[in-house]
């Protein structure tokens, strides 16, 4: 996974800058990288909500990108004052969801306007509790990507060997020839980090979504 | 606030257990491998690619 040192409100400003012009690539990828199950459940959730149940792959997957591509258009960006990130995405699906059912199939469209709320709609369909889970998997992978940035990339390698991939700490000790001391001591260094992290607001906001 | 993410989001400063501590880690572990798992598949490429060429045409108009 390409390390990305941001929490999700400062991966969207990320997002924002461009290089000569050009969106900046890495933001989107990594942002890509994290999130496409929460986006993926959120388009399939707003064809269901069209009535669209047996939806074509090609369909679902540009629609996924059309969500994408949405978070550089200005008119679209996050406010955290509207509420959270995850019902950000479901609106932006929702929206990219009806352009693509308005071009294919116009008669088949919700007759309610495509148009800004005051606040982001929470999805209540049964799709709810997987949308929950896709987006807390990548909240987490995303809390990780900025633990892997404030910690030196040893540390983080020694945790991610002895506790992602539960490899033998006094295995992993010999391989950085070093003690299982420094090893612990890793581990400890990354929790702390972990925890401090995660108790900022805008983690806890989405979090406890 | 009852598991120890739970704890960990809300700010709680109380220490964890190492049983509660390897708790965190195993769920960490487990969102992880299930976010790497997503980027592995075939999907996944062929949006990127849709992506980057909807990118272009913006930047091209």
């Amino acid at each position: 996974m390409a390390g990305f040192p941001e929490t999700p409100v400062t991966l969207l400003k990320r997002l924002e800058e461009r290089q000569g012009g050009i969106p900046n690539q890495s933001a989107w990828k990594s942002f890509f990288d994290l999130y496409h199950g929460p986006i993926r459940l959120a388009v399939v959730g707003a064809f269901r909500r069209c009535k669209w149940y047996d939806i074509p792959e090609d369909l679902v997957e540009e629609a996924i990108a059309d969500v994408v591509v949405s978070f550089f258009r200005a008119d679209f960006r996050y406010d955290p004052a509207k509420g959270r990130f995850r019902n950000y995405i479901s609106q932006l699906a929702g929206w990219r969801v009806k352009d693509i059912i308005g071009k294919r199939a116009p008669g088949m469209l919700p007759l309610e306007s495509v148009v800004e709320e005051e606040t982001y709609p929470e999805p209540n369909d049964a799709l709810l509790c997987q949308e929950r889970q896709e987006y807390r998997a990548s909240l987490l992978a995303t809390l990780l990507e900025d633990v892997r940035a404030r910690v030196s990339p040893q540390t983080f390698l020694i945790f991610e060997m002895t506790k992602i991939q539960e490899q033998n700490p006094e295995e992993v000790a010999r391989m950085f020839k070093v003690t299982r001391n420094v090893v612990d001591n890793a581990v400890y260094r990354v929790l702390n980090k972990l925890r401090e992290l995660a108790a900022q607001p805008e983690y806890r906001k989405e979090y406890f979504a | 606030m009852n598991t120890p993410l739970d704890r960990m989001f809300g700010a709680d400063p109380q220490n964890f257990t190492p049983q509660e501590e390897e708790e965190v880690f195993r769920e960490l572990a487990r969102a992880f491998t299930h976010v790497e798992r997503r980027q592995a598949c075939p999907e996944h490429r062929r949006i990127l690619e849709m992506i980057n060429k909807k990118l272009e045409t913006r930047d091209e108009n």
